[in-house]
């Protein structure tokens, strides 16, 4: 072979490594973080009765904005969040806002302690023991926030303790 | 003549060796193939943090319902995106992930083999090719070199 | 105190390290004996005061300064001594200092023993190996120093993971480090030969040892963590295809690569700058092997802190491959391969085929290790690629290599006759055929499986015979008695060879073993049995019981096999005082023929404990083939080639 062709050959397979190693160093996103496939997708539906006893589904909330939270009391960034999210039910769901939290992979009592020490008021209630509504919404950890729109769709999704700015940037444009 | 032969019995194989799968192997062999969301380097399988378990439940469940394998990572796939897979499907952009290794190593096998064999096409006989003057010579001095 | 003059004492190293370049640089330009002898002392100056620095580190270890970030991190008092002394190594910055130590104690030895055999490249060679030091050296005193203080300094240190505590993990750096440091030696030969414009192949019979013990370094290293990773995650296996393995395997293949084609070159002069090549990517690849694991640019189960070492390393290694790929096109001329003929039926062509298909795996290894980061760069993809794709990609290569490995064996430089290859291959692959595919017929096998094992089947049987070719040939030619250790000691250089292959085979039939292994989980209560194959697992009870520095809770599980008692397993889970998330021991009962593998996977309220049971056919095999390596390289070792005594001669 030509040297002209090898260096060509060479050269031009070392830049290209160097370029996605470049790129993977500065530019792509953190290798553990899980893009959601349900983003823009419509909400699954799901019936879920709370820790006292009223049963919902999630349909009957069409037509207001939705913020779905998935926690558990062995999660650390879920006792982080939990003012937030009692704060942000407080300020909004006298404004038309629904905020429901389901509690995964937890125990029972677990659970409801978590609930009394930080005062959660807001729709409460378990998953089942296979877990199938996180699963239906792909949940990779706790916690895991969903905000679905008045049609019932997925705009946004928030892993890991939310912020009250995410809550009010979602809900504000939303609500009279 | 052997290789139809062969390739018959690799279609049938995979049938007759899986035949009797308890539910447990099928579980298994589903959550393999599935990555762990929460400690990643692993598979689903191996994984025993709630999520995976919970994930294998589900798998389960859906066998008992009499889902199929592909239906069942289909399931997950719509949830979690293609990351969930451990190895990617063999379409669009993926081709380039599964079938460039191959190729670059049969063109290079294939350049090799002809470059052999357009250089010495000729030598290509059942006996020794005969050993030049020099060659002789060199072999007669290691030799010396070797029993002095 | 003592920190500080670790900490001098590597800055010393660093400038000392720079003043030898630049001695090296102008003593070779302006041709002056005594600056090259100058930099060759700050070359043994420079060891000197990294030794320095790796002492007071390991004091600082010894005596817990928790002053020094590092120490803190790594360590804590309850640490058993032996894993203080060894938790040096623990972490990156400590990785990165030993690695310096290796490379400056190669250095110095080089420095001692070759600059009056070696006189003409060795100030070239020195400096090639010396720029790798000074960058390594710019890490240590400043981007990622182990030296860097805390303050104000922790009343006990977070501890060493738990996952390293583990004698497999001791040594598996070291190892690794060996041999990565053992090949930049040839590379700087290589490169330092053409620099030096030197036409002729010294350096490669003067690197021969350094390359096959840096491939027996790198061998034993990944062997090493493989043991460690069967014994210590849990999972029952022993290789995951993780980023980090991944790395490790990568220049392992190449190097092997390298083994083999250098001796082309030394034997028939050809493949000249396909060897330069082959060391440049190894040597690329041990950096970049670094690169992948510590920059978090990929995820991966080690889990290593993310640290900020990435763009430096990506910087070195740029400067490596423009300053190599610059000296070649350079030097264009010392590349001419002699004309010559050599048939497809030769050992040059198969070592040919070989390294493509070496080169190939190490290419499919980069590449799934890469991928997910050009489908999100340019298609905006988020992909996993993990142990299918890998192994789906992998095993048939290897199928192909291990049959190559077979035919090599037999075929002779140059051209081999289509009689010598009936006479040699005949039986042996008429055989293999019948096995292949009778096991798939006669016994359903898996087709990997039954290709796999014929394949090792065939090696072995042809490496055999060519040993026992070996021993019978001596009898021939030697026909008077002599002591059996001078005949065992004989024809060193193809025997070793053989042995090394044979490990080869023995380890590919432990691989096979993993087809027909078991896995189960379940929950058991005190008292209740299962069976499983052969065996009965018993749950006796548990107990507690504490171990070095961890407390251990364990289920005693007792083991029968077909009724006869064999073994009490006491799976557990081990508390450290400084993590709050157990860790999982394993159980093992080991015969050479398979392994019953038993981890805890949890202990529940009520007594009763879920299991995860492995069984393992033959994974012993895969840790045995290392006593071959081990005997094969010692007897390569010996081997001294005749050119190199008549250079001594001379």
């Amino acid at each position: 072979m030509n040297r002209k062709v090898i260096a060509l050959l060479l050269g031009g397979f070392s830049l290209l490594l160097l370029a996605t190693f470049f790129y993977g160093l500065f530019y792509a996103s953190d290798p553990q973080s899980i893009p959601s496939a349900l983003i823009g997708k419509e909400a699954k539906n799901f019936t879920l009765t709370t820790f006292e006893g009223q049963t919902i589904e999630l349909k009957q909330f069409r037509g207001k904005p939705v913020v779905l939270n998935f926690w558990a009391s062995w999660c650390v960034a879920c006792k982080a969040e939990a003012h937030i999210m009692e704060a942000a039910h407080q300020k909004y769901t006298p404004r038309g806002a629904v905020f429901i939290g389901i509690a995964f992979n937890d125990k029972r009592e677990d659970s409801l302690a978590f609930i009394r020490r930080y005062g959660k008021t807001y729709l409460l209630g378990p998953d089942n023991e296979v877990g199938d509504i996180s699963l239906n919404y792909g949940i990779t950890a706790a916690p895991e926030t969903f905000f679905i729109d008045e049609q019932g769709i997925i705009v946004h999704k928030v892993l890991g303790a939310v912020t009250p700015e995410v809550i009010r940037d979602f809900l504000e444009e939303r609500l009279p | 003549m052997k290789t139809p032969v062969l390739f018959a019995l690799l279609l049938i194989l995979p049938a007759a060796l899986f035949g009797e799968e308890t539910l447990d192997q099928r579980v298994r062999e589903i959550a393999h193939q599935l990555r762990c969301p929460t400690c990643q380097a692993m598979s689903v399988k191996e994984s025993e943090a709630g999520l995976a378990t919970n994930m294998k439940m589900k798998i389960r469940e859906m066998l008992r319902e009499g889902k199929s394998e592909k239906e069942i990572l289909a399931f997950f796939v719509q949830r979690y995106g293609e990351w969930i897979l451990r190895s990617p499907k063999k379409e669009g952009i993926n081709l380039l992930l599964w079938f460039s290794p191959g190729i670059l190593i049969a063109l290079a096998a294939l350049g090799l083999f002809f470059r052999l064999k357009g250089k010495n096409a000729h030598t290509h006989t059942t006996d020794l090719p005969p050993l030049s003057a020099q060659e002789k010579a060199e072999i007669n001095q290691a030799l010396k070199e070797i029993e002095p | 105190m003592i920190i500080d003059i670790g900490y001098y004492a590597m800055l010393a190293a660093f400038l000392l390290t720079g003043y030898a370049i630049f001695a090296g640089l102008s003593g070779i330009y302006k041709n002056s004996a005594n600056l090259i002898d100058s930099a060759y002392r700050a070359h043994l100056a420079t060891f000197i005061m990294v030794l320095l620095s790796y002492f007071s580190l390991s004091i600082g270890f010894l005596t817990s300064d928790f002053t020094v970030k590092f120490i803190a991190n790594n360590s804590s008092t309850d640490l058993p001594i032996f894993y203080k002394l060894t938790a040096v190594w623990g972490g990156l910055e400590g990785s990165l200092l030993l690695w310096q130590l290796l490379l400056s104690g190669f250095t110095a030895a080089l420095v001692l023993f070759y600059k009056k055999q070696h006189k003409e490249i060795m100030p070239f060679v020195v400096t090639v190996l010396s720029l790798t030091s000074l960058f390594l050296l710019f890490m240590l005193i400043g981007w990622s120093s182990p030296f860097a203080k805390m303050l104000p300094a922790p009343g006990e240190g977070r501890g060493l993971n738990p996952l390293l505590q583990n004698p497999g993990m001791v040594f598996h750096p070291p190892s690794l480090y060996l041999g990565y440091v053992g090949f930049n030696i040839p590379f700087a030969f290589a490169m330092g030969s053409l620099w030096a414009g030197r036409q002729s192949d010294e350096w490669i019979l003067a690197t021969r040892r350094w390359t096959l013990v840096s491939w027996f370094f790198l061998t034993l290293g990944m062997i090493l963590g493989g043991h460690w990773a069967y014994v210590e995650l849990g999972w029952g296996g022993y290789w995951a295809w993780d980023p980090v393995e991944n790395a490790s395997l990568m220049p392992w293949l190449t190097g092997t690569a390298y083994l083999h084609s250098v001796i082309v070159q030394e034997k028939r002069n050809r493949l000249k700058l396909w060897n330069v090549l082959l060391l440049i990517t190894t040597f690329t690849l041990s950096i970049l092997g670094t690169f992948i694991t510590r920059s978090g640019v990929l995820n991966s189960v080690h889990a290593f802190s993310k640290s900020n070492i990435g763009p430096a390393f990506l910087v070195f290694i740029a400067l490596i491959l423009v300053l190599s790929f610059l000296l070649l096109y350079l030097r264009p001329g010392y590349f001419k391969d002699p004309e010559g003929k050599a048939s497809i039926m030769s050992k040059e062509s198969s070592f040919l085929l070989n390294n493509v298909l070496f080169l190939g795996m190490a290419f499919t290894v980069l590449y799934g290790t890469v991928f997910p980061l050009l489908a999100e760069g340019l298609f905006d993809k988020k992909l996993s690629i993990q142990a299918p794709f890998f192994n789906s990609i992998i095993l048939p290569l290897g199928v192909l290599l291990i049959f190559m490995m077979g035919i090599t064996q037999v075929l002779g430089w140059k051209t081999t006759t289509n009689k010598m290859l009936q006479k040699n291959l005949a039986i042996p692959s008429l055989t293999t055929l019948a096995l292949v595919v009778g096991s798939m017929v006669a016994l359903a096998w898996d087709w990997q499986l039954s290709f796999l094992a014929g394949m090792a089947f065939f090696a072995g049987w042809v490496v055999l015979s060519e040993l026992i070719k070996s021993i019978r040939a001596q009898r021939l030619h030697n026909p008077k008695p002599t002591g059996f250790w001078v005949k065992v000691w004989q024809d060193k250089r193809k025997r070793g060879g053989l042995i090394i292959h044979l490990g080869v085979v023995v380890m590919v039939l432990g691989f096979c073993g993993n087809f027909f292994g078991y896995e189960d989980a379940f929950t058991l209560y005190p008292n209740q049995s299962k069976q499983i194959r052969d065996y009965q697992l018993t749950y006796k009870g548990s107990s507690e019981r504490q171990v070095l520095n961890a407390r251990h809770l364990a289920v005693d599980l007792e083991l029968k096999k077909k009724g006869v008692y064999k073994a009490e397993l006491r799976p557990a889970k081990a508390f450290y005082p400084t993590r709050p998330e157990p860790m999982t021991e394993v159980a093992i009962y080991s015969t050479l023929i398979s392994d019953f593998y038993v981890s805890l996977a949890s202990y529940n309220d009520d007594g009763s404990a879920t299991l995860n049971v492995y069984i393992n056919p033959m994974v012993n095999f895969v840790w045995a083939s290392l006593a071959f390596y081990i005997i094969g390289t010692f007897y390569a070792l010996a081997y001294r080639p005749t050119q190199l005594k008549k250079q001594e001669k001379a």
